[in-house]
């Protein structure tokens, strides 16, 4: 399995893929920053609230829709499954793999948001000390939210994947990951939420945390059910 | 009940695949025999690339059965496969890799030792371009990386999916040059698959040729080529004229270039015989000779014997 990992990761090189994953923070990270330069005197709980509840809510599901869209084109672009449907080798691992890298990528997204933010308010400590966040970084309740919200999207992001990978267009996971996100926005305030997997990330601070652990929960099982069908379905398949 | 012969690169006995009512091949009976060049031939949509398709394990049979050195594709797909190597789609390749890290991916998987990547790009001779990002290669440089990568592990069948398709001049003979080297270089057989004529005639050892999803014929391609009505190239004055005084006795001649071209069978006599007809009919004939048998002809003959069995 570690070989395939080393070869999923070695197919990033060059690709938009690390590009995406190196913006998506980042952006979030200048808008908190500029929000924090109109609202001075925050102390760090109100921006790392502020700033995953961005992530969560927008940032994150659609970061994951062209995530897996990118990563499965990588496949889908040369029509290479052929290729590799013909080797002597065990399909499931090439989607294992492939689900398996996802969720390192939102996992070092979400890691890196985290640094950002932390050079973000070092950063006004000393060109704009009045914006700064007050007291020092809360890295265990980053660590925790962070971690939530991505073991929350994996559910997410397997059904993103199983779609991107299941249709050579990426038409079918822009369109899936559009109308759950939609979803998602419509549906944030409603207790049901937390029962959307594009919710279930936001859910983890939203409503002050009371679907949090449902949400993380389901986030996690329906991921693993998810995944587990589809590397059954796409192994099975005529390719 | 047919037996499987596991001394056979590929045989398959009844093999069929429908794709709901639409029958895409049947009742093909592949057999291959080790160290050849086999040429796999037919027009568009004549179930070539299903046939491959299922050999290669990518599709199920919807009747039959295929086996590669003994080894049932359906029931031991991994175990058919370690004998086998693809070409399927030239531009198969990661375009932002180089060559190298193409076939290293591909390496990898199998896990094979590194020196493998060397001895195939020598194989095709892509050595120096090894370590240039695939995206800027030629198409004859990625169909040659294409085979270096299915040559990949020495695999004992190399299936060759139209690998000459999109080629120009010189990257046609390169390939041409490439594929008759290698049952020596390699000790593979190779199942090409082309609607190139002319080309699998220089290259393939033996042919089959398919038909609206058949197996119409298949074997040595001398053998099948000495069984074929030669062809005899007439030049008149009028070749016009020709072709309805040679349609008139119930040939079918071709106009190409204003040369007549028919197929006859009954050797110098029916040659003496058209040009009495052509002399009887008026014209000035400039020239009557045999042309050899050509995969073309052989092709043509058993099309129109498919229509007239249709």
């Amino acid at each position: 399995m570690l070989t395939w990992l080393s070869i999923e990761a070695r197919k990033l090189k060059g690709t938009l893929v690390l590009l995406l994953c190196g913006v998506a923070p980042t952006l979030v990270t200048i808008l908190v920053t500029l929000i924090s330069l109109r609202r001075p005197g925050m102390d760090w709980h109100t921006v790392l609230t502020g700033s995953t509840g961005l992530w969560s809510f927008f940032v994150l599901p659609m970061t994951i829709t062209a995530l897996s869209a990118l990563l499965a084109h990588i496949e889908h672009g040369p029509r290479a499954w052929d290729h590799l449907f013909a080797l002597p080798i065990s399909r499931w691992r090439l989607f294992a793999a492939k689900a398996i890298v996802l969720m390192a990528l939102v996992g070092g997204m979400s890691l890196m948001l985290a640094l950002e933010l932390r050079v973000a308010g070092g950063v006004l400590q000393v060109f704009g000390p009045a914006a700064a966040p007050r007291g020092p970084f809360p890295w265990r309740e980053a660590a925790t939210l962070l971690g939530e919200m991505w073991a929350a999207s994996l559910c997410m992001g397997m059904i993103q994947l199983w779609v991107a990978l299941r249709f050579r267009s990426f038409v079918a996971p822009l369109t899936t990951g559009l109308c759950g996100t939609f979803v998602a926005v419509a549906a944030f305030n409603a207790t049901e939420a937390m029962y959307v997997p594009w919710a279930m990330p936001v859910s983890i601070v939203g409503a002050d945390g009371v679907h949090a652990m449902p949400a993380l929960q389901m986030g996690v099982a329906g991921g693993l059910i998810t995944f587990a069908l589809m590397v059954i379905h796409l192994s099975q398949r005529e390719a | 009940m047919q037996r499987h012969d596991a001394r056979l690169a590929v045989e398959s006995v009844g093999l069929g695949k429908s794709f709901g009512d639409r029958i895409a091949v049947a009742d093909v009976a592949l057999s291959v025999e080790p160290g050849v060049i086999y040429g796999f031939l037919g027009p568009n949509g004549a179930g070539k690339t299903t046939t491959i398709r299922l050999m290669l394990g990518l599709l199920r049979p919807s009747a039959g059965q295929i086996k590669i050195f003994g080894c049932d594709v359906a029931a031991e797909r991994k175990r058919a496969a370690r004998h086998v190597g693809a070409l399927l789609e030239a531009r198969a390749t990661y375009d932002h890799l180089t060559g190298y890290e193409n076939l290293d991916a591909t390496r990898r998987v199998l896990d094979l030792p590194a020196t493998e990547i060397t001895r195939v790009l020598e194989l095709v001779d892509l050595r120096e371009a090894a370590h240039r990002r695939v995206g800027h290669y030629s198409l004859g440089m990625r169909q040659r990386l294409g085979l270096a990568r299915a040559l990949l592990g020495a695999p004992r069948l190399l299936v060759l999916d139209e690998p000459m398709n999109g080629l120009d001049p010189d990257g046609m003979r390169d390939m041409r040059d490439s594929i008759r080297s290698l049952p020596e270089r390699t000790g593979a057989t190779v199942f090409l698959s082309s609607h190139l004529l002319g080309e699998v005639q220089q290259t393939a050892t033996h042919v089959g040729l398919m038909h609206s999803g058949r197996l119409v014929k298949q074997g040595p391609l001398d053998a099948l080529l000495q069984h074929t009505a030669p062809e005899l190239t007439i030049r008149t004055n009028d070749p016009a004229k020709a072709l309805i005084a040679l349609r008139g006795k119930g040939y079918a001649p071709t106009l190409e270039s204003q040369v007549v071209r028919v197929h006859v069978s009954g050797g110098d006599a029916e040659a003496a015989a058209i040009n009495n007809t052509l002399i009887g009919a008026g014209l000035g004939v400039y020239e009557l000779s045999f042309s050899k048998a050509t995969l073309e002809a052989l092709y043509v003959s058993l099309q129109n014997a498919q229509r007239e069995a249709a």
